[in-house]
């Protein structure tokens, strides 16, 4: 009788392996969820091979059949400690308390010797902190494309297109050549890198414009020459005034305006609206502004843009160079005034605080306002009313007072020109402590010397003009006098207001002074 | 400067006065000494001299172009007169089919394990169960990988780790200027796929630049089989970094709102590309420049991160880590270290 032949037993090793390949690889996510449903199978697994099959479920996500997995485990291997880590580290890991009560009871019951394992409590903050993200270059870039934004939105031109400066050096030629597209914040990074250069038409496409600009070159004859020590002087001089007057006369009209260096013949200031304006009105206020202020300049020409009131059609209209960047001609780099050369995201951080000018403002121009202070120079003015129109009446004068104010040094004749005008004002301690005060070598008491040593007249004009060798008009006389200088033109100067202290009359007062002055040499002489 | 990075396209190497120059335009925009320089990484279309050539050799600076859209190229290989005994040791470990599977698992469990700890770290801190079932997942993924596992199975493991990891990896994307529904390579078709893509590329040849100066062959690996081209260990060393050191940065960046969408261009795309020339062109995503010189120079300053070794019992630099690394593993290669252990991010703390 042949024996029935029993059936094989059973490879719980081969489904072990099947479920590990599928859960390891994730090939068949199904063929897995039915595998690990079997729950029946876990009473035949040996505990080695359950904690095969706990992992296998958690790597399919499939807490339950984890958890079935484990406590079969417990129960019948209760003494596997590995069997209890887990366990615990997977109730642990998604908070579950009462899960983790509930093995601690499990644990008493069965394996007290692993309450240990299971009673870990985990540590308040066990986990380090991630280290600081350096961010530091994105904000940079952030910021600085809101301010190439920003820096475009004040230097608005043609909206399709705009210019790139060519430059021969051979011949020491540059020009400009249109770019037919719209400028972009890329162009205007290469621009202020120094890449290229690029310039903006200043009327739109409808023939309006949101810039005004007043050019100040330099002279031609003044350009690229060594100058001599009077040209010098006198382009100096001139260009505080410049600098200082120009904005003043702005602001009398509610204007505002960006000075800047182009970086080749000169300065160019910018008045922005805030809304496409009429290009003739445009001109004709600035236009005042420079006619007002050309006859006090001999080294400046100034000139109007835009020069157009509507687009013939035929060209693009006038084009000014962008502000910043490099004058490819000279190579030099332009820059915001006032202020040193400072690194761009400073100079475009001023850009910030520029105040738009309203159209409503050409509108409402008024004749011939009176001259009134630029609020820089209100304290000044406030503090120095006598200084202030003075500084109204005379050019050459303002150019000095320019300087101090600007903290330039003085050559000994604009110090003399000083002395020999403000000197005589009532208040001239305070005034000229005032202005000579920043000066780099400042002595109060020479200065207090120097006044003490003032005689006479103030300098007339004949005289101021040729200490600084100006070859610019004299000014006419306000009324009938027999000897002009600056301060007849301050109303309600009186010379005995002056209070010349050591003023010289008669031939005692002479005798007097000489007498003092030998006395003084001879304390300075040896006894014998 | 040990490690300059030419990212401008039409940057152009000369040599002046002993130093490296970069020129754009005519213009010499940066100076750098050879003296120090260790690394050089020209992106995109820049050329050099004869003599920045020659004076790289000298100075056995590292040198590695990348393609414009910051995928890796190729590398200026010099000659490798020492070390020999370490190469003739990789080529041998590396032949030998049962090391490398057993390499190969080190290279993946070492991956999972930062992996599933970066994703509970998160699901603890964000307080995200999915989050945390995922790493559980990933977690058990590395204790269930076999102690004697077969190739094919350490790379599926491999696989499905990363396709757990990614699938919650829009979850750790705190910033709703973003999203990210799945990991896409060649080309990224988002943002976020895009920035990992890019630091990934910069990391591994950061990785590539540490096997050179260790001396091993980075184009032959274990876990990456050889490919034409690839850089096979270098691809094997890096899985160990990337979640700690490329994702947590790319994450840290975009969760700061540090990035913003304004800084891709996005194009539409299509579903395939027919050849390489149209992914080039019709990338779904690309970074715009400033974006770019941003992210490296941010980049520079985390690698410069000081970390603590817990293998050394010191601080030091992620650079100078991944260093470390990759010297350990030429010492297992040569036998005096009995199994390579990829960085242990569970004792940094």
């Amino acid at each position: 009788m042949a024996a029935t032949p029993q059936p094989r037993p059973v490879d719980f090793g081969l489904i072990l392996a099947r479920l590990e390949h599928l859960a390891l690889t994730g090939a068949d996510p199904e063929a897995l969820r039915q595998l690990l449903s079997e729950r029946e199978l876990l009473e035949e697994l040996d505990a080695s091979q359950l904690l095969r099959w706990a992992r296998c479920a958690q790597m399919a996500q499939d807490r339950d059949a984890a958890h079935a997995a484990l406590e079969t485990l417990h129960q019948r291997f209760p003494h596997d400690a590995l069997g209890w880590q887990e366990h615990h580290a997977l109730l642990e890991t998604f908070g579950d308390t009462p899960g983790l009560m509930r093995l601690r009871a499990l644990c008493q019951q069965l394996a007290p010797e692993h309450l240990g394992i299971v009673s870990r409590v985990p540590k308040p903050s066990p986990e380090p902190q991630d280290p600081p993200v350096p961010e530091a270059p994105f904000t940079r870039q952030a910021h600085m494309e809101e301010l190439i934004r920003h820096y475009m939105h004040i230097f608005r031109g043609r909206e399709d297109c705009f210019a790139r400066q060519w430059v021969d050096k051979a011949t020491g030629k540059s020009g400009y050549v249109p770019v037919r597209e719209p400028l972009t914040p890329a162009a205007v990074r290469e621009h202020l890198a120094g890449l290229r250069t690029y310039g903006i038409y200043l009327l739109t496409q409808s023939g309006r414009t949101y810039l005004g600009v007043i050019d100040a070159d330099l002279r031609k004859e003044l350009r690229g020459a060594r100058l001599d020590g009077r040209e010098r002087h006198t382009v100096r001089r001139e260009l505080a005034y410049l600098l200082g007057r120009l904005p003043e006369l702005a602001a009398e009209q509610k204007l505002h305006c960006i000075t800047e260096f182009s970086g080749g013949k000169g300065y160019h200031f910018w008045f922005p609206f805030a809304e496409p304006v009429d290009p003739a009105a445009v001109r004709t206020a600035l236009g005042r502004l420079a006619a007002r202020l050309q006859p006090d300049l001999t080294a400046f020409h100034l000139e109007v843009f835009p020069k157009q009131d509507t687009l013939s059609g035929k060209g693009l209209g006038n084009l000014v160079k962008l502000p910043l960047g490099i004058h490819r001609l000279s190579g030099k780099p332009s820059r915001l005034l006032p202020g040193t050369r400072e690194d761009m995201v400073r100079q475009l951080e001023r850009l910030q605080g520029v105040v738009l000018n309203a159209a409503s403002v050409l509108e409402s121009l008024p004749p011939a306002a009176p001259v009134l202070p630029h609020p820089a120079a209100a304290a000044w003015a406030e503090d120095f009313p006598t200084l202030h129109t003075l500084t109204q009446a005379c050019p050459l004068v303002a150019g000095i007072v320019a300087l101090c104010r600007q903290r330039r040094a003085l050559s000994l004749r604009e110090e003399r020109v000083l002395l020999g005008t403000i000197g005589f004002l009532p208040e001239r301690r305070q005034v000229l402590h005032a202005l000579l005060g920043d000066q780099e070598n400042y002595n109060p008491h020479l200065v207090d010397y120097k006044i003490s040593r003032l005689r006479g007249t103030p300098l007339g004009c004949r005289k101021i003009h040729a200490l600084l060798e100006s070859t610019r008009d004299l000014c006419p006389a306000p009324g009938p006098v027999r000897y002009l200088h600056p301060l007849v033109f301050v109303p309600g100067w009186r010379l005995e207001q002056a209070e010349v202290s050591e003023r010289i009359t008669n031939l005692q007062d002479a005798l007097r002074e000489l007498r003092r002055a030998m006395d003084l040499v001879h304390r300075f002489l040896p006894a014998h | 400067m040990e490690r300059v990075y030419v990212l401008e396209p039409g940057a152009y190497l000369r040599k002046e006065d002993g130093n490296l120059a970069v020129v754009r335009h005519g213009r010499t925009v940066e100076r750098v000494a050879f003296d120090g320089l260790k690394t050089l990484t020209v992106m995109g279309y820049g050329s050099l001299s004869g003599a920045v050539l020659k004076a790289l050799v000298q100075h056995r600076v590292e040198t590695v172009l990348l393609s414009p859209t910051g995928r890796f190229e190729a590398r200026l290989v010099l000659d490798e007169h020492k070390h020999v005994e370490r190469r003739r040791a990789q080529y041998l470990v590396l032949s030998n089919p049962a090391r490398t599977a057993q390499i190969a698992r080190s290279i993946v469990a070492g991956k999972l394990r930062a992996q599933a700890r970066f994703l509970l770290l998160r699901g603890q801190q964000y307080d995200d169960e999915r989050l945390l079932a995922a790493g559980t997942a990933i977690r058990a993924l590395e204790r269930g990988l076999p102690a004697q596992p077969s190739l094919e199975l350490v790379r599926g493991a491999e696989g499905h780790g990363s396709r757990i990891y990614f699938g919650v990896f829009g979850l750790l994307v705190r910033n709703p200027a973003f999203t990210f529904t799945g990991r896409t390579r060649r080309p990224p078709r988002d943002p976020i796929n895009a920035l990992i893509s890019y630091v990934s590329t910069v990391l591994t040849a950061e990785v590539l630049s540490a096997i050179s100066r260790v001396g091993l062959d980075p184009y032959l690996g274990a876990l990456h089989e050889v490919a034409y081209g690839r850089p096979s260990l270098a691809c094997d060393l890096v899985e160990e970094w990337r979640t700690f050191v490329a994702d947590r940065l790319i994450l840290g960046l975009v969760n700061r709102r540090a990035v913003s969408p304004e800084g891709f261009i996005l194009r539409p795309a299509p579903e395939a590309f027919a050849h390489e020339d149209e992914l080039t062109e019709k990338r779904p995503v690309s970074m715009k420049p400033g974006t770019i010189r941003a992210l490296m120079e941010s980049y520079d300053t985390w690698m410069s991160t000081r970390t603590r070794d817990p293998l050394a019992d010191d601080h030091t630099t992620l650079r100078e880590l991944i260093l470390r690394q990759v010297r350990r593993f030429a010492a297992h290669l040569v036998g005096e270290a009995p199994e390579y252990r990829p960085f242990p991010w569970e004792l940094v703390r």
